[in-house]
């Protein structure tokens, strides 16, 4: 496997979904390269719809793209999805939308602790209300204020009641 | 650090009909309960390297991509008193239609797939479950703690005869289960109407699934319906629990093994079909004080073709009963209620638990009927038989009357007792079988009703042999009356 490429994808992408998505538009561009014409590189010229991609792929070190020929892009970008897709990502359900500062900030920390493969998948459930639930190889941890009113439901009915007396 | 338990979780990759593939819940058994965010439960029936297959117990939209979070139970049904007179689907959920069951503590909670008793909790079947049809108590008794197979093709009469059961057992002090597989709704409505009407849905329960339901919950119905069983064992009593039909349950589980890509085996049914059925009716049987006491008598049916008797199903379930009664649609158009094959018809553990009067006496009347048809092929190719012969033969024909019995009526042992023995009597050495088919329930009231007669009735249970029997019909002075009432002198009822 091209560990460069595979680093590179991984950069600062830290949402499973995201990886994905960079080795399919990467390849598309490669392939449209590649078959579209073959006199007129057309490197520079953006290959998907989303701005940001396109940032990506012009920001890519030519030299590591020229190792992709057309003999072994096929067989490179199939390793590349196997790794990705076998990596287990950890899903975090959150109440809102993070930003994508937050979200590399969130990326960084874990990378930190668990090393530089790991990803996540983001879930918007409004109904957490607040604070986040987590779920990692099948164990799943809730951390909402959903789940703290459901647990200490007896509690609070029984202070609301103190409360309708008074 | 926030304290907070952790679940398991599983997020579906694949979804066929009823059956999802999961990929998580690690720790995960065979029959845990895991629900979904929409509250679709779903039963752990199968566990592979990468994947947990899930059966979906309730309707629900479940897409690839969706979570299901374990429970950390397994699949139980709730158990108390409080069943009785109710009609309850797999889940121990009412759909009868009244109120939701409350939950208290004297709830119990019980898992569907126990294992069954072993041997040292049994005991020696030595009960008699009066059925009230006189063919099945005198011919091809049940004990309390057998199992027999009910079998037959469409419109035999089958469930009329597994009702009138239920019905009969009024005042007997047995708790009644009736599970109704995969049956449509309007067949399971006029159960419970027939069962109401007739003052029996007191003492019964009914565990019903329709045939619109999810496959994986008409399969478990004959487990919550044992489970309901055990529970009323374990109090002491006894229970008569009656799966309607096994066929069906087979093919809804060879459905589910095929769209779970189980192998299949004979008639494409998967390899463990027999001890799907083995395992539920094992738990059947009498039970010694230590194990609750009390007993299960199990009333398996299955509908089937009576061109083809050897299909597998039938043939599987014949083997781990206890004798079957075999039903047949030819009888039933000739007007013969029950329509019971005698030739075919067994009970394997029946006859230890009847009297010695009443084996003597079923003895005495199978020889007839065996002679009988022996007989009859000759007696086409002679002008004018011996008398002995023509005795045996007309015997034979007020025997066929006598078993006919009509459906919601109730004969009492001793009852059965003397009309089985009717035909050998002098009183009867100059009528036929019109007679009979005329005088049939006037001669059963008469026994039942009458003072004396009723009387006489009860006493003959402490006779010891047939002929003290037939004798004592010959020439008791009570049968007078008898003479008297087939003469019109109406009956002196008790008061």
């Amino acid at each position: 496997m091209d560990t460069n490429l595979f680093e590179l994808i991984l950069s600062d992408s830290y949402i499973k979904n995201q990886a994905e998505k960079r080795i399919l538009a990467l390849k598309n561009y490669i392939l449209g390269g590649i078959f579209i014409d073959s006199k007129e590189k057309k490197l520079k010229e953006a290959a998907t719809d989303n701005p940001k991609l396109d940032l990506w792929i012009n920001s890519i070190d030519k030299k590591v793209l020229s190792k992709i020929t057309p003999q072994n892009i096929y067989s490179t970008f199939e390793v590349l999805e196997k790794e990705i897709k076998a990596i287990e990502p950890l899903i975090l359900y959150l109440p809102y939308e993070l930003p994508d500062e937050e979200v590399a900030q969130i990326g960084t920390k874990l990378r930190a602790d668990y090393g530089k493969k790991f990803l996540m998948e983001i879930t918007i459930d409004p109904s957490l209300i607040a604070g986040c639930a987590l779920s990692f190889r099948g164990i799943y941890k809730d951390y909402s204020v959903k789940q703290k009113i459901t647990d200490n439901k007896q509690e609070i009915l029984a202070a609301f009641r103190q409360y309708v007396k008074h | 650090m926030l304290n907070t338990k952790p679940q398991e979780i599983g997020f579906v990759k694949q979804t066929r009909e009823f059956i999802a593939s999961v990929d998580g819940l690690p720790s995960a058994r065979i029959n845990d309960l895991v629900e979904n965010e929409q509250g679709v439960r779903g039963l752990v029936s199968a566990l592979s390297k990468n994947s947990v297959e899930i059966w979906l117990l309730d309707e629900g939209n479940v897409q690839p991509g969706q979570s299901f979070k374990s429970t950390n139970t397994r699949l139980t049904v709730p158990l108390g008193n409080f069943l009785l007179g109710r009609a309850v689907n797999p889940l121990g959920v009412a759909i009868d239609g009244r109120p939701p069951f409350a939950k208290t503590e004297q709830t119990q909670i019980a898992e569907l797939d126990g294992p069954a008793p072993g041997i040292n909790a049994r005991r020696f079947i030595d009960r008699q479950l009066e059925t009230g049809i006189t063919i099945v108590d005198s011919l091809i008794p049940i004990g309390k703690g057998q199992r027999e197979l009910v079998l037959g093709d469409a419109r035999s009469g089958k469930q009329d005869f597994l009702i009138d059961i239920i019905i009969n057992q009024r005042e007997k002090d047995v708790i009644c289960i009736f599970a109704a597989i995969g049956k449509p709704l309007a067949e399971v409505r006029n159960i419970i109407d027939t069962l109401k009407f007739n003052k029996a849905l007191e003492y019964t329960v009914i565990v019903a699934t329709a045939s619109s339901d999810p496959a994986p919950l008409i399969f478990i119905t004959p487990q919550t319906a044992f489970t309901i069983a055990e529970y009323f064992q374990k109090q002491g009593k006894d229970v008569l629990i009656i799966l309607d039909d096994l066929a069906n349950h087979a093919k809804i589980y060879r459905e589910i093994a095929l769209l779970g890509s189980r192998s299949p085996g004979k008639e494409s049914y998967p390899g463990d079909i027999f001890y799907q059925h083995s395992h539920l009716l094992e738990r059947a049987g009498n039970f010694k004080p230590e194990a609750g006491g009390g007993s299960i008598t199990a009333l398996p049916a299955i509908e089937f073709n009576l061109n083809d008797f050897t299909t597998f199903i039938p043939t599987n379930v014949m083997s781990m009963t206890d004798g079957h009664l075999l039903f047949k649609s030819e009888y039933y158009r000739q007007g013969q209620r029950p329509a019971i094959d005698l030739s075919l018809s067994v009970s394997r553990v029946g006859q230890q638990t009847k009297s010695n009067l009443a084996n003597l006496m079923a003895t005495r009347v199978k020889q007839v009927l065996a002679r009988s048809a022996q007989l009859e092929s000759v007696s086409r190719f002679a002008f004018e038989l011996p008398f002995a012969t023509q005795l045996i033969l007309k015997q034979k024909d007020m025997f066929t009357e006598l078993k006919n019995q009509a459906p919601l009526t109730l004969i009492s042992t001793q009852v059965q007792l003397i009309l089985m023995a009717l035909p050998f009597t002098n009183m009867m050495q100059d009528k036929d079988k019109l007679y009979i088919r005329r005088y049939k329930d006037l001669i059963v009231k008469a026994f039942t009703e009458d003072v004396e007669l009723s009387a006489f009735a009860t006493s003959i249970l402490n006779l010891a042999t047939d002929d003290e029997l037939i004798n004592q019909l010959n020439i008791n002075p009570v049968m007078k009356k008898l003479d008297q009432i087939m003469a019109g002198k109406p009956i002196t009822k008790k008061v």
